[in-house]
């Protein structure tokens, strides 16, 4: 069993504790040919371990009005406890046996493996994330990023308790990370010291210059657009670029230019694509915290007659990021909203648990965040554009539609190509 | 559905219910409440309506009402008030079912 640390968070709450257990492995680490492992066992961590049977721990669980759940990311899995202060001495042992102990009992697996695959029926359904799933192929092919957590249908199939077990070894030989927020009893501590957890010093500061960038996958000049044709009336667009981790150097610009692009009604997509064009009914920008090269990804859905506009002024926006200057107004307004998100993100102790969780996982200072909020003040517009150019040169752009829309697109896009 | 639901909340009436049971109807809805209390919208909301009625009291204070409650009283004065015969049903069905 390898050492967990601790991270506290003393909050004054109406006597609650929030506990996220964070394990940074995700469906990054899915084996060849098992995507789709880690959701899996995380799914099933919940049904059982210890002494404590699928039953006898909801019972547990639900009778102190506690919340407990499971969820996996590409990076990390993330085991979220939410329970009354003075119920956390029962309850807290939980997570640690959940990760140590798990019975991954053969009918319990089959249960929530046949839940994923209703989940990804369901995903492949919709065009959103059909769009999605093609751009995520074309930026990172194989690569530990290439496919939803949920996995893929064909390898999930074919995972057993026996395949899981394995899996469920490694998760407990990795390094834990137990982050708690709000009232913390008295005698907590000495019970998490007795089971060999204790609070660490954060001296992180990794050099994420330095820091393996990779996961992308090698492409050629003519794998810059994917098409998924269904024969719906929507098309879908999504235009992006696997970037930077979270938390390099040049992140803070990047997210600078995410709240500018799609956060609110105030935002460039918003305005420009629904209000001055009203060529799309849904727009923004996905760019979430990420071990690795995160997507940066402008996305939008429109009616069939209107997406050669809608990819006309994607394409535009995305080149004004390297070629123009953010005027004074829109830089405040983006350092307002950025602000705004980040006081919104920590409001609850569960947010400010996973949070400090996350930050520890991915190797960043616990005052990440308020040393984000000083450097904010200095980055000016050059600076946002000299950070697009070094990293939003090279797009991708997925589709999903009709079929003869989407191939008219991907004309529009190789002529845009061209004369770049 | 319907008739298992009234054997239900008749049986509630009869049967008693396990002191571990009310236990645990006491902290799911104790935790409710004060899991609500966290971020500022809920409390502005909490706060907002507990004015508007004019119900002026800590927004903890109902914590303490819980705890009046036993399996006696909730037979004799609530439950009475949740049987079948005082309840108006709506059923959504498919076009073609009767």
């Amino acid at each position: 069993m390898s050492p967990t640390a601790l991270v506290l968070d003393p909050v004054q709450t109406p006597g609650l504790l929030a506990a996220k257990f964070w394990i940074g492995r995700g469906s990054a680490a899915d084996p060849i040919g098992q995507r789709g492992a880690h959701q899996l066992l995380a799914s099933v961590l919940t049904r059982g371990c210890g002494s404590l049977d699928a039953m006898q721990m909801a019972d547990l669980v639900e009778g102190c009005g506690a919340g407990l759940r499971c969820d996996t990311n590409e990076d990390g899995l993330l085991i979220s406890l939410k329970c009354r202060d003075l119920d956390s001495p029962q309850l807290l042992p939980l997570l640690s046996s959940m990760v140590h102990e798990p019975h991954l009992q053969a009918d319990q697996v089959n249960l929530e493996r046949e839940l994923s695959l209703q989940a990804l029926q369901r995903q492949r359904e919709d065009p959103f994330h059909l769009a999605f799933d093609g751009w995520r192929h074309l930026a990172y092919g194989l690569g530990p990023y290439g496919h939803d957590p949920l996995g893929v249908a064909g390898e999930l199939e074919q995972l057993t308790a026996a395949s899981l077990r394995p899996i469920a070894q490694s998760l407990s030989a990795e390094g834990a990370i137990l982050a708690l927020s709000g009232s913390i009893p008295a005698g907590l501590l000495d019970q998490l010291q007795a089971d060999g957890i204790s609070p660490q010093s954060n001296s992180a500061d990794l050099d994420l210059d330095a820091r393996d960038l990779g996961d992308q996958a090698s492409l050629s000049a003519e794998q810059t657009v994917y098409l998924h044709p269904q024969s719906t009336e929507q098309v879908v667009l999504m235009l992006g670029q696997p970037t930077l981790p979270h938390g390099h150097p040049d992140d803070l610009a990047l997210r600078l230019l995410q709240t500018h692009l799609g956060t609110g009604m105030s935002s460039l997509l918003f305005r420009r694509l629904r209000e001055d064009h009203g060529v799309a009914y849904d727009v923004g920008v996905h760019h979430p915290a990420r071990a690795k090269a995160s997507p940066f990804v402008l996305h939008a859905s429109t009616a069939v007659d209107k997406a050669l506009t809608t990819l006309d002024l994607l394409i535009m926006s995305w080149q004004e990021l390297m070629e123009h200057t953010l005027e004074a107004a829109d830089l405040n307004l983006a350092r307002a909203k950025f602000r705004g998100q980040l006081a919104h993100a920590s409001q609850t102790t569960g947010q400010r648990a996973e949070r400090r969780a996350q930050l520890r996982g991915l190797g960043l200072p616990d005052n990440h965040d308020h040393r984000c909020m000083e450097v904010l003040e200095t980055l000016d517009g050059k600076a946002l554009r000299l950070a697009a150019s070094r990293h939003l040169a090279n797009p991708l752009l997925s589709l999903c539609g009709p079929k003869s829309a989407i191939e008219s697109l991907a004309d529009r896009w190789k002529q845009a190509l061209v004369q770049r | 559905m319907e008739t298992v639901i009234a054997e239900e909340l008749n049986r509630a009436t009869v049967d008693a219910i396990g002191d571990d049971e009310l236990h645990r109807a006491k902290q799911l809805v104790g935790n409710g409440l004060r899991f609500s209390l966290e971020a500022p919208g809920s409390v502005a909301a909490i706060a907002g309506s507990q004015s508007l009625w004019g119900r002026n009291q800590t927004l903890l204070s109902p914590l303490s009402h819980l705890q009046t409650w036993t399996v006696e009283r909730l037979q004799q004065s609530l439950l009475p008030r949740l049987q079948p015969e005082q309840a108006f049903t709506l059923a959504a069905l498919p076009e073609d079912s009767e």
